[in-house]
């Protein structure tokens, strides 16, 4: 017995102060005891990192470390998100402990650096919470992991300084994320139709990088800045229409005013870029009749083409 | 009473001319973010410079059929064209005479000593407005102006297959009576400017 006790009259009280007293030192998690859910909203794309903070409270009032592992897998494997059979999506941990500030990047299943304080953490408005995790997916891999549902369950143990055993306490943390399939036309250039040689009609194009965040068919809608979106380029009082193609590598068709064509193929899953152009996967081709040359005065005839593309 | 003259033929020239293209103001493409669609724009740009045409020209002989002249009569002959001018159709056009012994509107059975030549007037008409030398012009001049401007076809290079003008070349009865025997040419060169 850690304790001894001179029990008379006073027996059961003695036994509850042993008894209690066993349990005074009982690390807690606070919220987190009974498990944390956190749903990520979904990624849509932009230019940002998905990143979620999260305060608990780690009660009592003696310093603790804490370590976050997959719940399942080999220990110390790397933070990720799961979804079937596609690639893991890389997750970041932070912990940062309110009393003692200073974010520190967690290791899989390694303590943090140092014994930090807790609290009593006695609740009330504004709170008393001493720790917080901060969840990080970077950008980067956001954009390149395939669309899904990823969620996963880690544990998050604490455990303070007592000696010779440590108290620990372990929650399961459930962090749950859903990509949509996204696109992006990227390395499109300006296009200049080159002299007119009196008889050919005018041509030009552009090829550029179609990406999809997996596999999958795309559709195009392509709007021009004549009357109804018609494919014209003016002078500020004459028109000068022009026909669109769309080359996808597999196909090349004629390009409907602002109606959805669909079914492209090729779509790049790499990366947003198409290898910075090296592999672009799709050309646009446009066409002025010498006819419609003919029929204009002499100007400069500017257009603006905008294209939008969106899974199928 | 000299001898007559033969056949006198005028020469057709076919010319186009076009002008500086404008100088062309820089803009940039947008590209596309990732997201459920993705949106990018490319501006365009088509510079058109000035188009001109003339064609449909045929040599006019003035002694068709290739008799000699019967020493009775003004001798006359004309062709057909088309001048085509992009857009708005309005043009200029100088007419110059070559292949005379003296500069103008004359034909010449030779060029050496003994050499005869015949004066020639022209007519130009666009079939609205018509003009005639030298009342109108001289050889090397201009007809047509930004205010009356000769009319082209703004829209087709061959005038739909048609022709929208005639040049008609006279010679009068005393000059075809007073020139020497021989085969009389000369050239007509027409240059089309836009207007």
């Amino acid at each position: 017995m850690p304790h001894s006790y001179l029990c008379t009259k006073k027996l059961f009280i003695c036994f509850c102060l042993l008894f209690c007293s066993s349990f005074s030192h009982a690390i807690k998690m606070g919220s987190w005891d009974n498990g944390k859910v956190i749903t990520l909203p979904n990624f849509i794309g932009g230019a940002g990192d998905t990143t979620s903070y999260n305060e608990f409270c780690v009660s009592p009032a003696t310093p603790f470390q804490l370590k976050i592992r997959n719940s399942t897998g080999p220990v110390g494997a790397a933070y990720s998100l799961l979804s079937g059979a596609l690639p893991p999506l890389p997750v970041k941990f932070e912990y940062q402990n309110l009393l003692n500030p200073g974010y520190e990047t967690l290791t899989p299943d390694q303590y943090s650096t140092g014994y930090k304080p807790g609290s009593k953490c006695t609740g009330g408005p504004g709170g008393v919470d001493n720790a917080a995790i901060l969840i990080t997916i970077l950008n980067a891999d956001l954009a390149l992991a395939a669309p899904g549902v990823y969620t996963r369950s880690f544990i998050v143990t604490v455990r303070d300084n007592s000696t010779p055993t440590p108290n620990t306490r372990s929650a399961t943390l459930t962090i749950n994320l859903t990509i949509p399939s996204l696109m992006q036309i990227s390395g499109l250039n300006d296009i200049l139709f080159p002299a007119f040689d009196g008889i050919n009609p005018l041509i030009a194009s552009d090829s550029f990088c179609i990406y999809r965040n997996g596999a999958g068919l795309y559709s195009v809608t392509a709007q021009g800045s004549g009357p109804l979106s018609a494919f014209s380029l003016t002078d500020g009082v004459t028109q000068l229409p022009y026909s669109l193609t769309w080359n996808d590598l597999n196909t090349t068709v004629t390009v409907p005013v602002a109606t959805p064509l669909l079914n492209r193929t090729n779509a790049f899953t790499a990366n947003t870029t198409c290898n910075g152009g090296a592999n672009n996967n799709a050309t646009i081709g446009l066409s002025i009749s010498a006819a419609n040359v003919n029929a204009v005065p002499q100007a400069t005839y500017v257009g603006t083409l905008t294209l939008i593309i969106t899974p199928q | 009473m000299k001898n007559k003259m033969k056949n006198p033929i005028i020469k057709k020239t076919v010319i186009t001319l076009a002008s500086i293209l404008l100088p062309i103001t820089s803009f940039a493409a947008t590209q596309g973010t990732l997201g459920a669609t993705s949106t990018g724009t490319v501006v365009i740009t088509a510079a058109i410079q000035d188009l001109l045409l003339i064609s449909g020209l045929t040599d006019i002989d003035l002694t068709p059929g290739a008799p000699p002249y019967s020493g009775t009569g003004a001798l006359t002959g004309f062709t057909n064209f088309c001048a085509y001018r992009n857009g708005s159709g309005d043009y200029s056009a100088q007419i110059t005479g070559t292949g005379g012994l003296t500069a103008g509107f004359y034909i010449a059975n030779g060029a050496g000593p003994g050499a005869d030549e015949i004066p020639y007037t022209v007519t130009y008409t666009d079939g609205t407005n018509t003009y005639t030398s030298p009342t109108d012009f001289v050889s090397g001049g201009t007809i047509g102006t930004l205010a009356t401007p000769l009319i082209g076809d703004g829209a087709s290079q061959n005038c739909s297959t048609g022709t929208n003008g005639t040049i008609t070349v006279d010679v009068t009865e005393a000059d075809a009576q007073a020139a020497d025997t021989g085969n009389y040419t000369g050239t007509l060169t027409i240059v089309i400017s836009p207007l």
